[in-house]
C-alpha cells in the first residue's frame, strides 16, 4: 500500500492504528501479521475496475452543487434570460452528479457484498482475506472496527490454540505420570491403599488386592470399609480421617488368616487448600507382612525365657545349698563336702552355659575371632581322643580310633575344631552305658575332596522324632536327660562351628537302644 | 506340724534333695519324684498334705500335674506350691482353680520354702489318713 491518496478507500497500515492499546501481546501479534498484508496488497492490485467505484456518494454532491451554483449564477447575473449554454451546463453537471451517485451506489454495493463475502469467508479462515477487499472511505470505520475485531479474534484463537496445545501436552504428561505412579504402586511388594477424604478407595495395588481379596476398579471407587473387613483397621482409618491432618498418623496390627500385618496409616494432603486444616485429607495405608517378624520375636522371647530357665536352675542349686551350709543344717563333714561339690558343679555349669551361649551368639553374629590355618585333621582328632579316653576307660567303654595319616589337611580354626570333636566324643561317652563301645573314625572322600570325622557309639540312641531337633538350642532328649548333665547347647555349637565357620556339614544317624553316629564333613585342602 | 506329708517333685535332683532335706529337718515326712508322671503316681500312694512341684518337667509339666491332681478325687484337694525358673505367674482366679497356693521363683531360699509350707499346712489339720 504505497499511496493511500490514489486509493483512499483502501485500508492502510496507518488506518489500523486506531485499534486501542492492548498491551505488548496484541501489538506483537499485529506486527507479525504485517507480512501477510504485503502479500494481500499484491493481490489487491489485480482487482477489477468496479473495485474503484466504491467511493462515498457524498462526492456526487459536488457536481450537483456546481449545477445549482451555475443555475443561480445564470438567473441572477442580470441578463434576465437563461441562455441554452447555461441550461446545457447545468444539465451536464446534474448528469455527472447522477452518474457519480449511481457509480458510488454500484461501487458501494459491490464493496459491501465483497465485505460480507470476505467476513463470512474470513471469519471461517483468516482475517487476512478481508484485507484484499477495497472499501470506500466512509466504510472505513466499520471496516477498521471489523478488522480490529477480527484481529482480536485471531489473537484469541491463537491463544486458545496455544493453551489447547499446552493442555493436551499436560494431559499427556499427566497420563504418563499416572501410569508411572500406578505402575510403581503395582510393583510394590507391600500392600498399599490410597483412600480419599470421603473414605473411598482411590488406589490399590496388586498386593493389596491379593491381601483383601478384591479387584480394584478406578471407576467404581468402592468405600474403603467395604474392602477392609478388619474392624480395628476400619476404626483406625476412620479415626485418621476424622483427626487433624497433623495428628492423623496411625499404626495398627491385624491378622488375616495365618498372616499378620502391620498397617501404617499416613495422611495425604492432595487438595489445593493444603494450608487449610479444615480441608479433608486422604490417607495412605501401607501394610507390611509381619508374620515372620512376629514369629522371630516370639522365638526370641522364648529363647530368652529358656536361657533364663537354664541360668536359674544351677543358680537355684547354688543358693539353696549355700543357705543350708550357712544355716548349719548339715552336721556331718561328708555331706558338707558333698554340698560344696554340688555348688562347685553348679557354678561350673553356669559358667559353661554362659561360655557356650556367648560362643554361639558370636558365631551367629559373625563376631567370633576365627584363625583359620591349614591343620592336620588327624592331629586334632587324636588330641581330643587322648583327652576323652580316661573318661571312657572309667565307664569301661571300649574306645576305638580309626584315624588316617597326617596328610589330610583342612583350613580350620584349630581351637574351635578341637572343641567340636571333643564335644562329640564327650557326648558319646555320656550317653553310652558301661561296657559299650565308641569308635572315632576319619574317612577321606576323594571324589568330593572332603573328609568325614565320625563318632559312633553303642549308646541309648535318639528317638526318630527327635532327630531333626538335635541341633536346636537347648533341645535335649527327654528320655535321656537322666543319663547326663548338659546345657542343650553343645551340639548347636558344633553345628555352628562346622557349618557356619568351616562350610562343612553335620550328619547324624541314630537308633534307640543301638546307638548314634554323629559326623562332620569338612572340605580338604588339596 | 509334725506328721504332715509333703511331695517334692522336680527333675533337678539337687533341688529335690535340698528341699527334701530342709523339710525333713523341720519334721515333715517327704517323698520325692523326678517328673510329673512319677509325681502323680507317688501322690496317689503317698497321699501328701502338700505338693511342691517344679513348673518345667519332662513328660508332665507342673501345671499338667496340678490339673491331673485336681481331676482325681483322691488328690483333688491337695494344695500345691509351684517352683519355677521361668517368669511364670497366674492370676487369682487361675490360682484358685488350680489349687496352686503359691509360686516361688528360682533361685529360691530354702528358708522361704519352709516358711511357705508351714504357712499353708498350719492352716489345715493333718489329713485323717496321715
Amino acid at each position: 500500500m504505497s499511496d493511500p491518496a490514489v486509493k483512499p478507500w483502501l485500508l492502510t497500515d496507518d488506518d489500523t492504528d486506531v485499534v486501542s492499546e492492548k498491551g505488548g501481546d496484541a501489538r506483537s501479534s499485529r506486527e507479525s501479521s504485517k507480512d501477510h498484508r504485503v502479500a494481500a496488497d499484491d493481490a489487491m492490485r489485480s482487482r477489477t475496475w468496479i473495485s474503484y467505484l466504491g467511493f462515498s456518494p457524498y462526492w456526487s454532491m459536488i457536481p450537483f452543487a456546481c449545477a445549482a451554483g451555475w443555475a443561480l449564477w445564470a438567473l441572477f447575473s442580470g441578463s434576465g434570460a437563461i441562455s441554452r449554454g447555461h441550461v446545457f451546463a447545468v444539465v451536464i453537471l446534474s448528469f455527472i452528479g447522477v452518474g457519480m451517485m449511481v457509480a458510488a451506489w454500484v461501487g458501494r454495493k459491490a464493496a459491501m457484498s465483497r465485505m460480507v463475502d470476505a467476513i463470512q469467508h474470513g471469519m471461517a479462515t483468516s482475517h487476512d482475506d478481508l484485507r484484499e477487499v477495497p472499501v470506500s472511505t466512509d466504510l472505513r470505520q466499520i471496516w477498521t472496527a471489523i478488522e480490529e475485531h477480527a484481529e482480536n479474534v485471531e489473537y484469541q484463537m491463537r491463544e486458545l490454540a496455544n493453551s489447547h496445545k499446552q493442555i493436551s501436552l499436560e494431559l499427556t504428561l499427566a497420563g504418563a505420570q499416572r501410569r508411572l505412579v500406578s505402575g510403581i504402586l503395582s510393583s510394590l511388594p507391600d500392600p498399599l491403599l490410597v483412600i480419599d477424604s470421603y473414605g473411598q478407595l482411590q488406589q490399590a495395588n496388586r498386593a493389596a488386592e491379593e491381601v483383601f481379596g478384591f479387584t480394584f476398579d478406578e471407576r467404581e471407587r468402592p468405600s474403603a470399609d467395604a474392602v477392609i473387613g478388619m474392624e480395628n483397621l476400619q476404626k483406625a482409618i476412620r479415626q485418621a480421617r476424622e483427626a487433624d491432618v497433623r495428628a492423623a498418623e496411625r499404626r495398627v496390627e491385624f491378622e488375616i488368616g495365618e498372616r499378620c500385618f502391620g498397617a501404617h496409616i499416613l495422611p495425604v494432603v492432595t487438595s489445593e487448600k493444603s494450608g487449610d486444616p479444615s480441608a479433608g485429607h486422604g490417607l495412605i495405608v501401607m501394610l507390611r507382612d509381619i508374620t515372620r517378624d512376629r514369629e522371630a520375636s516370639r522365638k526370641k522371647s522364648e529363647f530368652v525365657a529358656h536361657v533364663a530357665h537354664e541360668l536359674r536352675t544351677p543358680l537355684a542349686s547354688i543358693r539353696a545349698y549355700v543357705e543350708l551350709l550357712v544355716d548349719g543344717e548339715v552336721a556331718d563333714e561328708k555331706t558338707r563336702k558333698e554340698y560344696y561339690d554340688i555348688i562347685d558343679t553348679s557354678a561350673e555349669r553356669l559358667g559353661r552355659l554362659i561360655d557356650n551361649m556367648l560362643n554361639i551368639s558370636r558365631i551367629e553374629a559373625g563376631t567370633v575371632r576365627i584363625n583359620k590355618e591349614p591343620i592336620a585333621v588327624s592331629m586334632v582328632v587324636k588330641e581330643a581322643c587322648d583327652v576323652m579316653r580316661p573318661s571312657a576307660d572309667e565307664k569301661k567303654i571300649k574306645f576305638i580310633e580309626q584315624l588316617t595319616p597326617v596328610m589330610n589337611r583342612v583350613l580350620a580354626d584349630r581351637d574351635l575344631l578341637y572343641q567340636s570333636v571333643l564335644n562329640l566324643i564327650s557326648n558319646a561317652v555320656k550317653y553310652t552305658p558301661e561296657g559299650g563301645e565308641i569308635t572315632v573314625r576319619m574317612m577321606p572322600r576323594e571324589e568330593s575332596q572332603t573328609i568325614a570325622i565320625e563318632v559312633q557309639d553303642t549308646g541309648v540312641g535318639i528317638p526318630k522324632e527327635d532327630l531333626p531337633r538335635m541341633f536346636q538350642k537347648f533341645f535335649r532328649v527327654e528320655a535321656n536327660k537322666g543319663m547326663a548333665k548338659g546345657t542343650g547347647l553343645g551340639l548347636n555349637l558344633v553345628k555352628n562351628v562346622v557349618e557356619t565357620v568351616h562350610g562343612g556339614q553335620m550328619t547324624l544317624a541314630s537308633e534307640v537302644g543301638k546307638g548314634s553316629t554323629f559326623g562332620m564333613v569338612l572340605p580338604l585342602i588339596l | 506340724m509334725a506328721g504332715h506329708r509333703v511331695l517334692v517333685c522336680d527333675d533337678e535332683p539337687h533341688i529335690v534333695h535340698v528341699v527334701a532335706m530342709k523339710l525333713r529337718n523341720a519334721g515333715y515326712e517327704v517323698a520325692t519324684a523326678a517328673d510329673g508322671e512319677e509325681g502323680f503316681e507317688t501322690a496317689k500312694t503317698f497321699k501328701p498334705d502338700l505338693v511342691m512341684t517344679d513348673y518345667q518337667m519332662p513328660y508332665l509339666s507342673g501345671l499338667e500335674l496340678c490339673a491331673k491332681l485336681r481331676g482325681d478325687a483322691m488328690t483333688a484337694s491337695i494344695p500345691v506350691i509351684m517352683l519355677t525358673a521361668r517368669g511364670f505367674s497366674l492370676d487369682a482366679e487361675e490360682m484358685k482353680n488350680s489349687n496352686i497356693r503359691k509360686i516361688l521363683p528360682k533361685p529360691f531360699s530354702p528358708r522361704e520354702v519352709l516358711a511357705s509350707v508351714q504357712e499353708i499346712l498350719n492352716r489345715q489339720p493333718c489329713a485323717p489318713n496321715a
